[in-house]
């Protein structure tokens, strides 16, 4: 029986990949189909965990045993929905002042003391130290490193401040500031590049694997079924616009 | 007309893509050793460091659709944190990874002869994020009360003297995206002064490199390329180094296109 549900979900899974592929030809059919199936199980995946790993865990459960804390923020939560008719609106406000409230709370701290002080204190960097025999411990390496730092962040702080109009030495360092940007969107850029085709090799590899005999040839056959229907789909498409064009 | 050749240009590109990544898969080249960068090197000895039976907690927050970038390393931490004798401590913070946490907990187990209770835990998943991580900062068994199958903690040798993340010699992540970070670094690093690495995709790593120049993390490792030099470190012929082949053959293949286009 596992054998069995084994091929079984690599003809699935092998398929739905091809489907989704063959979009890169031309739009059609077999795309429209996975690309709904994936939206729908997404959906419901969450709709499904979300029902049973919150709402049943967190509300329904504790409550069954006499624990009633649960019931405040549920109310607090269905509120929300309120949002939908004008008219009881207003009962939603509370939801959202406790979600606010929670979230400010949570995220500020975080944010004033990781992203933003120890970011501080992490760009200013000695550029040489002292030894403990009063001796200087220089490294060309630490200390192009730190100036260079230091003027990357500076000057795009610069470009990005607005209350002054950018002309003169202002402009000049915001410039400097810019290329700075320019190099950190190629970084970011090239890495989402890398990243993207490492999740395509994991796709081509899992359909190398299930176009082995174990799979009985999943990929191959579900391969062959996507280019029939595509050139089907597509042929038909070009006849459709000759009788149209006559 | 336009349109059509440049159709054909696409399709052209997307043939040569593929040829390029299958190319690796089909005959597959042998890994090249890799020097592993500073983010590795420390993310391997952060690890290396601790004593024996040292509680370590691993959240690993991969969504399906980043396994394959993704997974060698997560499986390339638990088999070392196996090997060192360490206690594994599993929690997700994303429920679209719960299966996958799952997944490679059992088999870096399987591979290291690790065994369930004594050894590793998995303590499932719960709603909140950064919720979870403060209140696992007071107190594990507030936010866990039972393991991932419904065990109750106490019972679990795994998690003996470990009662919040004030406990644990390490806390590590592997995870997708940037959102996902955020919280380990800021509540279990910042604010309990405790020792973390992380490991993400690439797409995350620019975000999280300041972190790890600045000192806030032990260690980084990010992409294929760093879980490859971290697999060689630990001399594991894993996915990652084959994923680099292929990636390496794509990105070769992609800048000749682009040359050509260029002067063609």
């Amino acid at each position: 029986m596992n054998e069995t549900m084994m091929i079984l979900g690599a003809w699935i899974a092998s398929g739905l990949t091809l489907f989704i592929l063959s979009f890169l030809y031309e739009d059609n059919p077999l795309f429209k189909v996975a690309e709904h199936l994936y939206l729908g199980v997404s959906v419901g995946y969450s709709l499904a965990f979300t029902i049973f790993n919150v709402w049943w865990a967190k509300v329904v459960l504790p409550i069954s045993v006499g624990d009633f804390f649960p019931v405040i923020p549920s109310i607090l939560g269905l509120l929300l929905v309120t949002r939908l008719h004008p008219k009881h609106s207003w009962m939603s406000r509370y939801g959202f002042a406790l979600i606010m409230g929670y979230a400010s709370g949570l995220a500020i701290p975080a944010t004033v003391t990781t992203s933003f002080l120890k970011q501080v204190e992490g760009t200013i960097q000695p550029l040489f130290r002292l030894a403990g025999t009063g001796a200087v411990d220089w490294n060309w390496g630490v200390a192009i490193s730190g100036i260079l730092l230091a003027v990357g962040v500076i000057s795009t702080l610069f470009y990005f401040f607005f209350s002054v109009e950018h002309k003169g030495v202002i402009k000049k360092i915001s410039r400097v500031g810019i290329y700075f940007l320019m190099v950190y969107m190629g970084a970011s850029f090239g890495t989402t590049v890398m990243g993207r085709f490492s999740l395509l090799y994991g796709r081509f590899f899992d359909l190398y694997t299930y176009g082995t005999p174990k799979y009985s040839y999943a990929s191959i056959v579900m391969l062959l079924v996507v280019i029939a229907v595509v050139a089907v789909f597509v042929r038909k498409g070009a006849k459709n616009a000759q009788e149209n064009a006559h | 007309m336009e349109v059509k050749r440049n159709r054909k240009k696409e399709r052209l590109l997307y043939l040569v893509t593929a040829a390029v990544m299958l190319l690796p898969i089909v005959m597959p080249l042998p890994f090249p050793t890799l020097a592993p960068s500073p983010g590795v090197r420390e993310f391997h000895a952060a690890v290396e460091s601790l004593p024996d039976s040292a509680p370590v907690l691993i959240s690993l927050d991969i969504p399906p659709a980043f396994n394959p970038e993704l997974k060698p390393l997560a499986l390339a931490f638990c088999r070392q944190a196996f090997r060192r004798k360490l206690r594994v401590i599993g929690v997700t913070l994303n429920y679209i990874a719960i299966g996958s946490a799952q997944e490679i907990l059992a088999e870096a187990a399987a591979l290291e002869n690790a065994v369930y209770g004594r050894d590793y835990v998995y303590l499932g998943w719960n709603p909140g994020e950064a919720a979870v991580v403060t209140g696992m900062g007071i107190s594990i068994k507030s936010v866990f009360p039972r393991d991932a199958s419904g065990t109750p903690l106490d019972g679990i040798p795994a998690m003996s003297g470990v009662s919040s993340l004030r406990d644990l010699a390490l806390v590590a992540q592997i995870g997708a995206g940037f959102q996902s970070f955020p919280p380990w670094i800021a509540y279990a690093t910042d604010k309990l002064d405790k020792k973390a690495v992380i490991g993400c995709n690439a797409g995350a790593e620019p975000t999280l490199r300041p972190f790890f120049s600045s000192g806030q993390l032990a260690g980084l490792i990010a992409s294929t390329r760093g879980a490859a030099e971290y697999e060689g470190m630990l001399g594991i012929r894993g996915g990652a180094g084959s994923c680099l082949n292929a990636i390496s053959f794509a990105q070769i293949g992609l800048c000749l296109l682009m040359l050509t286009a260029l002067f063609l």
